[in-house]
């Protein structure tokens, strides 16, 4: 995933929760997840960003295990918000 | 005749349900995104497909075919002025954020709205012009409107060869033929620029309908 895909302006919960997950998902591709490199990827603060993992652990879209880990459900929210992401895309709204 | 009058209301009909659809879709889109600015778009496909229903109503109803008309021309205008709203408040979001912006500017919109509404539908010392005389006024507007969005659609969509979305094009590319065909039905009254334009509007909602189910199943 490029490092652009992160760079958006005022971003809302859902972009966040996207974010954190696509990075997850390029991670487990290269092998092992790192939850610094996450962090710095998706550009947030500490506190924050441990407050979305809390977040995203109580809607079951990740494990804090060691390592992260996204869950099924995880990856079917990444697919849904990839699509509206698309059609935003093809009707000329994206960011 | 009757049986001309119910084709008519039904194209209308079918053109509203999808229409609605169009705007169930996108709202589906605002409240994963959230950009306030991505309001402008449900907000005036429901305004088309209330003036798509007020089209039928003018045909099946004669007593009602003033103010009927009159709804029409008006929500028809609204609806393409948000969507032209939408477009321009996103192009600004690009240097700041717009978001109060967007919200203000989408209500006054929507009590303008409002108001020619209520003045057109409630008994008042205004005196409205009948429909006919300002119809193609209406439809100039709604082509300049529509002009803007080709436009804008183009500019986004140039660098990027999706199918989808040159449906998207295709499909405002058919609403501004039908707004073309009933600027020449305003002007000589006659069927082949009504069924032209009816074609090419359930043409172009098909088309945006398509584009929408077609990114939501995913590539």
């Amino acid at each position: 995933m490029p490092k652009d895909e992160f760079r958006v302006r005022g971003r809302n919960r859902e972009r966040i929760y996207y974010d954190v997950l696509c990075s997850i998902m390029d991670q487990e591709k290269r092998g092992y997840t790192r939850i610094t490199r996450v962090q710095n990827e998706v550009n947030l603060p500490s506190d924050r960003f441990r407050q979305h993992l809390r977040e995203m652990e109580d809607l079951r879209l990740l494990k804090r295990s060691s390592p992260l880990a996204i869950t099924v459900k995880g990856r079917a929210f990444v697919s849904q918000y990839r699509r509206v992401l698309d059609i935003l895309r093809q009707f000329g709204l994206a960011d | 005749m009757i049986l001309e009058i119910w084709v008519v209301f039904g194209i209308e009909a079918v053109s509203a349900a999808l229409a609605f659809f169009i705007v169930y879709s996108m709202l589906t889109v605002f409240r994963a995104t959230r950009k306030e600015y991505l309001l402008g778009f449900p907000v005036g496909f429901g305004f088309l497909a209330l003036a798509y229903l007020a089209f039928g109503i003018s045909f099946a109803v004669p007593s009602l075919e003033e103010v009927a008309s009159w709804l029409h021309l008006t929500l028809v205008s609204y609806g393409f002025a948000f969507i032209v709203g939408t477009y321009f408040l996103k192009k600004r979001s690009f240097g700041r954020s717009m978001g109060r912006v967007s919200v203000w500017l989408f209500s006054l919109l929507i009590v303008l709205a409002v108001m020619v509404v209520a003045t057109i539908v409630l008994p008042s010392p205004m005196i409205v012009p009948p429909y006919r005389t300002v119809d193609e006024l209406f439809r100039i507007a709604n082509l300049i409107l529509l002009a803007y969005i080709l436009f804008s659609l183009y500019q986004a969509l140039k660098d990027e060869r999706h199918e989808v979305g040159a449906m998207v094009l295709a499909g405002f590319g058919f609403l501004a033929a039908n707004e073309y065909s009933l600027l020449l039905w305003a002007l000589d009254r006659g069927v082949s620029s009504l069924v032209l334009g009816h074609v090419m509007q359930l043409a172009g909602l098909l088309t945006l309908t398509a584009a929408l189910a077609k990114g939501f199943r995913g590539r």
